[in-house]
């Protein structure tokens, strides 16, 4: 073999790992600061909201998807046996102080658990709806608690969120979105 | 002693199979006959639990999974077939809850990523051979080339040679020829 092609042998041995690295380290990087590493995308954004039929807690009436749906809300999925969804709480109550329509799911919780809850912590939501077995939280994809939907006046969903709901989540994802619902684009 | 630890191994490995079995022990649902006792296993086998993200429904215990597992008993009871069953989980919670991803565009990274790589690594392999087989070739040639040349060499040194025997028996002559003969014979 000449020198020529041994020297550039040498340079590929340099180059090759060099650029695989390269490229690596910035995937690794970002995946490091991942904010929410169990997120999985929801097929579900961008369909209607599916239909149920559930008690309310309050006061026990039966709930349809009629009776929530018409102008937009954020769609809360919560259980007093959530931890994070007493973390959640207060930025919900102000959600809803400011104006912001919040419906709420009780998900696989005891209602009087929930009530408990509400009356404990104050109840920040619009509507309660009761889904004590869970089988309409399948039906949105729900695999966990705390979730957030939003839903705009047709009853679409734009946007699922899975953890916390707090200022910055709201700043970074929800603000822009539920500005664009509110003015009906 | 090596076969004390390939024992233990082999124990390991086979317990480690009769936990998933344990775990995949639909004991709390009652089926109507083998087959959709079958079926049952397969499909939560190859669904994955949206919350674990690394099991499968049968392995996880997890709140959710025991849900999802219900649901599918549910369904197969209902006369569903797997395709319904799989399609109503995709729908709710997409290709994350199935082990098995079809194959589209966003998908096509992980179907054919690993051909593709394949077909690199033999691409480079069969270069690397060629490349190789063409030095020896070389190598060989060259090998060639010098018998050829010592060939020719040792024919002009006999001519030198039998010339200086021919002129005169002349003492450091001989003694040269002496020597490229024995350089001669170390070359042949």
């Amino acid at each position: 073999m000449s020198p020529a092609s041994l020297r550039m042998k040498k340079k590929l041995a340099f180059i090759i790992p060099l650029l695989v690295f390269a490229t690596v380290v910035p995937i690794f990087f970002s995946a490091l600061f991942e904010e929410n590493k169990e997120e999985i995308p929801s097929p579900l954004v961008g369909k209607p909201l599916p239909d149920f039929l559930l008690p309310s807690l309050l006061d026990g009436q039966l709930l349809s998807r009629a009776d929530i749906v018409g102008e937009p809300f954020l769609l809360n999925v919560w259980g007093s046996w959530c931890p994070s969804c007493i973390v959640e709480h207060p930025y919900l109550e102000q959600l809803s102080h400011s104006g912001i329509r919040v419906v709420g799911l009780n998900y696989k919780d005891k209602p009087e658990a929930a009530r408990a809850f509400l009356e404990q912590l104050g109840n920040p939501y619009h509507r309660v709806i009761v889904d004590e077995t869970g089988s309409y939280g399948l039906d949105l994809g729900v695999y966990g608690a705390p979730e957030t939907y939003l839903i705009d006046a047709r009853g679409f969903i734009v946007l699922k969120r899975v953890g916390v709901l707090d200022e910055r989540v709201w700043q970074q994802q929800f603000a822009l979105p539920w500005a664009k619902v509110k003015e009906g684009r | 002693m090596i076969r004390l630890l390939l024992k233990i191994l082999i124990l390991g490995a086979l317990s480690s199979v009769f936990v998933t079995a344990l775990y995949a022990d639909p004991g709390q649902f009652h089926f109507e006959n083998d087959l959709q006792e079958k079926r049952f296993q397969s499909l939560t086998l190859e669904l994955r639990c949206p919350k674990c993200q690394n099991q499968s429904l049968a392995d996880s215990d997890s709140e959710i999974a025991m849900d999802l597992k219900l649901r599918v008993y549910e369904m197969l009871s209902q006369g569903k077939s797997d395709d319904e069953i799989r399609n109503y989980l995709i729908d709710r919670y997409g290709d994350f809850i199935s082990y098995r991803p079809p194959v589209k565009l966003a998908t096509a990274a992980l179907w054919f990523g690993p051909v593709f790589i394949f077909v690199i690594a033999l691409l480079l392999a069969y270069w690397k051979v060629a490349s190789g087989s063409n030095t020896a070739k070389a190598t060989k040639a060259n090998r060639l080339n010098d018998n050829a040349l010592s060939s020719q060499r040792l024919a002009e040194l006999r001519r030198q040679l039998d010339r200086s025997q021919l002129d005169s028996v002349d003492e450091p002559r001989a003694a040269g020829g002496e020597a490229l003969t024995k350089r001669e014979n170390k070359d042949v």
